[in-house]
């Protein structure tokens, strides 16, 4: 019995990042015990909203079969609107807009645009790749067009977004007077987390995700509607953009349209990295989780061993590398375990008796 | 009488102009299994999709469950009771046996959320219908070919299903699997359940089924009870002659051996194996999945090259550690699977069939003019009876037995010496089967010698002169074929 739960146990997709959190944890901590300070895994934990909001959206598409790499410019567009517009509006009105009906403007410009994608996807049978790459160009060039393309600086943008930077949750007062704590965009990250989770798991649709990325045909045979689960994955996934756009905004309280530029290969990395596969069909948010946590756990703390920041990439770039070679390592195996497993074949083979049960 | 299940009276279906159904009737009653029989491009696939509600049809009318349905959807055809399963299973390879199970029935009723345990209660309860125990937990594509069949099976019980279609159902499966399968198929029958066996093996249509349809160019050729068939009937209303298969006799009088294994072996794949081929013979290897006959092949071949033993071509040792020195030797191999180890399916049939000699074809400067490969493609689709397309089709568009024309051509261009085939006249209609075994005991009487792995007793009697049967890698019965019966062979197969 213990034989098929190491089977399974190594074959799981996240146990590559888990494993590896755990050994790079305690490694860390070895060499320099600050690592385990509870404002240092606090720290930890606040850089991993930003990515980690953005990649439960990289993970539904990527399930479904494909590489999203719109989804920061969608977050971006829908932050920037945001607080171009709420920032006038202040301004003009002194009206402050309450924290949650900001979130709920850019996650329906999110949404508005991830249909976008859905369209050129589903109607025009464009692969997801390339669909994305021009549709976050498209994105960008509206955006600068019609919305704007200057900073927003802090004394201009709308307050809530100002003083959601700033709440903190079990907050210390240090030695030093500076007040640390844990900040509450991460408890957004956890509700994403787990609302992703539940869609995923528990509603027909999600599971159509998980179909339509394991095998189109096959999904249309069972009866669904391949439209329906192309707008349903790119919308969600525009309206999570939405939500991790004014949480980025707001980190650095300052609207810069440029700010997530270049990041999108650093996140699909992380998903990719925690275990969803690159080809779609299957995938968890525990595992981009862990994904997420683990390369931000690199990048943080390289620098704790003495590793000099440029070497960062390196390393960076090394473990995407690894986790695909110990994927295709796993997938090799469970080959392997289905062609000589005697096991299987002989529990088959005993049920020789076909009772013609009514 | 019975309501039937479905019934189509004068059916009839046009192409762009072209008629491909003409006037089909047929009538399936409950607990009935009808064998729907026909080559490639008898219209059997139109005519299922027909029923299934992908395509509509032009005159006549379909009748399900008594209900009249001039048109119908998929959706319309799912809900009246008619489930197809398809040569792929259309299962998901990443999710659960349960989730296979009951993913169709959760989109059939419309349901928003997944209560996962109550469908894997269903999943076990599909299950212990059937007979069969299979771990619900276990992804679908990590179990064997034909436990993913039972997993497409159980998905169409679970969704109610009056008649299942299984299209072509036992192409991957070994003799033990088909008869579990034919067993299945049987209790399915006693529940009421009306099944369409869609099929080219003649032994299982005569094992499994009430009924035989048999469909030519688009109509309804014969529509009988089993009773009334015979084997050479069946096969002439297929295909419109008869077809009698000569056995192979070894005349060769040499004793050139050309090629011997002296106890070769490859560790987790066959072990200390031994045989001769002379000139002129056609060996046949046979045994159950797992036996390592497919892996000897691939082992002569330089594929999974041997660990221990030696391989002597002509008499002298031969190291074969890749295609290249399998080449050199003289040796050739036909793939078990045509699509994906055998044909380059984008590409056109020259382009295929000079594929293995396009290095001999150059001129002076190193360029190849496409005139040398298309004169290449048409002595050899004239030698071997392709049909006469032009030599920029793609080999996608040919049916299954010219394929495998067009890949037993692609090798013999390189003129081997010794010839492997693996399975090579699997899902291949009637008529080019016994075409290829005919071209197989030319190339023998021409001097080759030929190892034939099978999985039909009756081909390997038929075409064979000596068989080897194999067990878990080891040979463990070897004899000439003449005199050797149907069921001797078939019980050395299963007991070893």
């Amino acid at each position: 019995m213990s034989k098929i739960n190491l089977r399974k146990i190594l074959t799981m997709n996240e146990i590559l990042s888990l494993a590896l959190v755990i050994v790079l944890s305690i490694g860390f901590g070895i060499a320099n015990p600050v690592f385990f300070s509870v404002n240092n895994i606090f720290s930890l934990l606040r850089m991993c909203v930003l990515p980690g909001i953005f990649a439960c959206a990289v993970m539904l598409v990527l399930i479904s079969g494909g590489v999203d790499l719109s989804f920061t410019w969608i977050g971006m567009f829908g932050a920037y609107t945001t607080s171009k517009v709420l920032s006038a509006l202040q301004l003009n009105t002194g009206f402050i807009m309450p924290l949650p009906i900001v979130f709920l403007m850019s996650m329906l410009i999110g949404a508005v645009l991830g249909s976008f994608n859905a369209l050129l996807v589903s109607k025009f049978k464009i692969p997801i790749f390339v669909a994305t790459i021009s549709s976050a160009n498209i994105f960008m060039g509206l955006m600068f067009q019609f919305v704007g393309s200057v900073y927003i600086f802090p004394d201009k943008m709308p307050r809530e977004m100002i003083n959601f930077s700033n709440i903190l949750l079990l907050p210390q007062l240090t030695p030093d007077g500076t007040v640390v704590g844990l900040h509450v965009s991460v408890m957004l990250l956890v509700i994403v987390f787990l609302v992703t989770h539940f869609i995923l798991k528990y509603t027909t649709l999600g599971r159509g995700i998980y179909a339509i990325g394991g095998d189109e045909s096959s999904t249309e045979r069972v009866g669904f509607n391949l439209a329906k689960i192309r707008v349903f994955v790119f919308m969600l996934a525009g309206v999570i953009a939405g939500i991790a756009g004014v949480v980025g905004v707001s980190n650095i309280q300052v609207a810069n349209p440029f700010d997530f530029q270049g990041r999108e290969l650093g996140i699909i990395a992380a998903v990719v990295v925690g275990g969803t596969k690159i080809t779609g069909g299957s995938g968890s948010v525990l595992g981009v989780a862990l994904g997420v946590l683990l390369t931000n756990l690199i990048t943080q703390n390289l620098v704790l061993i003495g590793v000099p920041p440029e070497y960062t990439r390196f390393v960076f770039g090394a473990l995407i590398i690894f986790a695909i070679i110990v994927q295709s390592l796993q997938q090799k195996y469970k080959l392997k375990l289905i062609r000589t497993s005697t096991a299987s074949r002989e529990t088959f083979n005993k049920k020789e008796e076909v009772t013609n049960v009514v | 009488m019975k309501t039937p299940i479905i019934e189509l009276k004068g059916i009839s279906k046009y192409f762009s102009g072209i008629r491909v159904l003409n006037n089909i009737d047929l009538t399936v009653y409950p607990g009935e299994v009808l064998c729907l029989v026909g080559e490639n491009g008898s219209g059997k696939s139109t005519m299922i999709k027909i029923v299934s509600g992908v395509f509509t049809y032009e005159e006549g009318l379909l009748k399900i469950n008594g209900k009249a349905y001039p048109k119908i959807s998929p959706e319309q055809s799912i809900n009246a009771g008619i489930q197809v399963i398809y040569q792929d299973f259309s299962v998901f390879h990443e999710l659960t046996v349960s989730e296979n199970i009951t993913m169709s029935l959760q989109v059939q009723k419309r349901k928003v959320m997944v209560d996962w345990k109550a469908n894997e209660k269903l999943a076990k309860k599909v299950l212990e219908k059937i007979g069969i125990s299979i771990d619900l937990h276990s992804q679908v594509g990590q179990l064997p070919v034909a436990q993913k069949q039972i997993v497409a099976i159980c998905r169409a019980i679970a969704q109610d299903a009056k008649l299942i279609i299984m299209d072509e159902p036992t192409t991957a499966l070994t003799k033990k699997e088909i008869d579990r399968l034919v067993a299945i198929i049987k209790g399915l029958k006693a529940q009421g359940i009306s099944i369409i066996f869609v099929s080219h093996k003649l032994e299982e249509v005569f094992a499994v089924c009430d009924r035989i349809a048999v469909l030519r160019s688009g109509e309804m050729v014969v529509n009988e009870p089993i009773e009334t068939f015979s084997k050479d009937k069946l096969v002439y209303f297929m295909t419109g002659k008869e077809i009698e298969e000569k056995p192979f006799r070894f005349d060769c009088d040499s004793e050139e051996v050309l090629v011997e294994a002296r106890n070769i072996s490859r560790f987790g794949s066959f072990e200390d194996v031994s045989f001769k081929v002379r000139a002129g013979e056609i060996l046949a290897v046979t045994g159950q999945l797992g036996s390592g006959r497919t892996e000897l092949a691939l082992a002569l071949f330089g594929v999974e090259p041997i660990e221990n033993g030696q391989i002597l071509v002509n008499k002298r040792e031969a190291r074969i550690k890749s295609i290249k020195d399998a080449l050199k030797n003289g040796i050739a191999y036909l793939p078990e699977d045509r699509l994906t180890e055998g044909l380059l399916l984008t590409r056109s049939i020259s382009d295929n069939i000079s594929s293995t000699v396009v290095d001999k074809l150059k001129i002076k400067s190193g360029i190849i003019p496409s005139k040398r490969l298309a004169d290449l493609a048409g002595y050899w689709m004239t030698k071997l009876g392709i049909t006469n397309k032009p030599h920029d089709t793609l080999a996608s568009q040919f049916s299954g037995g010219n394929q495998q024309r067009i890949v037993l051509a692609k090798w013999l261009a390189v003129q081997p010496k010794i010839f492997i085939l693996n399975c090579p006249t699997m899902g291949v209609d009637v008529k080019s089967k016994s075409e290829i075994h005919t071209i197989m005991q030319e190339l023998a009487r021409q001097g080759l010698a030929i190892i034939m792995m099978s999985d039909d007793v009756g081909e390997i009697l038929a075409t064979a002169n000596r068989v080897l049967v194999m067990n878990a890698g080891r040979v463990v019965f070897e004899s000439d074929t003449q005199g050797l019966t149907q069921n001797d062979l078939t019980e050395k197969i299963l007991v070893g």
